[in-house]
């Protein structure tokens, strides 16, 4: 078997309920790294395919974890030989995680996407078709160009309305722009727990000057965006 | 066919979309090895494209259905995953 990691606790907070269970129906348990303690589980041993159940297993064990605090929520896929294994390459970075653990403390993630709804955010039609002349192959990359670069401009115009709007309630922010395979880009913030009402309200009145965007959040997650230490 | 079903379904893919992003794509990484590629992932691809095809859809349900109604700059606000 091998040691599946879902999240990092501050040793202070609450173990794991003896119900909770994780990817491929381990029971989770902790394992204590000085301040820290570690969600894990067992898996069997080799790769650890993604699938939507067991992303949501991970998760599942996250949000258990951020109704006892804050974690330190891992990336999906971390499996260690040994209890053992996880312990050594956690210490050899035990003090930045500490930091990192710390500084998310009381805080939970917000995340709004943003989404077009006009044709800038729309799926560019192919490229080359059958019997298409080179002038019109021409004009569809110069399109396909100009309908990205409009998405590109509203999104960052969006992000500019929702940071503007929400920056007194909000500790760090993180932009995930779109990318040209997926026309949705992304805005995390870092919110105290107790600010989550008042972050929502905040954004049920952005102005977004009647651009062709709509935007979505959810939350609370655990950290997930947050997660690495500063500077990496 | 009332407008709340289409609602909670597209609500559903949204917040899975965004569960699998969380996921798959950040949270702190403490091997060097994880076992799947991140930057190009199918899955991600796959929750965004049924994200993407979601909100088209409900553009498609608004222009057709209810002509004159305003959606530019809305905000939707989400269920937390797990929430009921």
């Amino acid at each position: 078997m091998a040691t599946y990691l879902y999240c990092l606790l501050p040793v202070s907070h609450e173990p794991p309920p003896a119900a909770l269970h994780g990817v491929d129906g381990g029971p989770v348990r902790a394992v204590n790294v000085g301040a820290m303690q570690l969600w894990v589980s067992d898996v069997e041993r080799g790769a650890l395919a993604p699938s939507i159940e067991r992303a949501r297993a991970h998760d599942q064990v996250v949000r258990c974890g951020l109704e006892r605090g804050t974690p330190l929520p891992a990336r999906f896929g971390q499996a260690f030989d040994s209890d053992a294994a996880l312990v050594a390459r956690v210490r050899s970075r035990e003090a930045e995680l500490r930091r990192t653990m710390e500084r998310v403390q009381g805080m939970v993630e917000m995340t709004v996407r943003i989404l077009s709804t006009g044709e800038a955010g729309a799926t560019a039609a192919p490229l080359r078709q059958p019997g298409m002349s080179g002038r019109e192959y021409l004009s569809r990359i110069a399109e396909r160009e100009r309908t990205w670069g409009a998405w590109v401009e509203i999104a960052e115009r969006a992000r500019a309305c929702v940071s503007e709007a929400v920056r007194s309630l909000v500790e760090a922010e993180a932009f995930a722009g779109p990318t040209r395979r997926a026309r949705v880009a992304a805005i995390s913030h870092l919110v105290h727990r107790g600010n989550i009402a008042q972050y929502r309200g905040a954004l049920s009145s952005v102005g977004l000057g009647g651009a062709a965007v709509m935007l979505t959040v959810s939350g609370p997650w655990a950290p997930y965006s947050f997660a690495e230490p500063l500077g990496v | 066919m009332t407008d709340q079903p289409h609602d909670d379904e597209l609500e559903d893919e949204l917040v899975l979309g965004d569960l699998l992003n969380h996921v798959l794509n950040k949270g702190v990484v403490i091997t060097g090895d994880v076992t799947i590629s991140i930057a190009d992932i199918d899955l991600i691809r796959v929750g965004l494209s049924v994200l993407l095809s979601s909100v088209e859809t409900e553009e498609r349900k608004l222009r057709a259905g209810t002509p004159g109604e305003e959606r530019n700059g809305d905000v939707s606000v989400l269920p937390a995953p797990g929430e009921p």
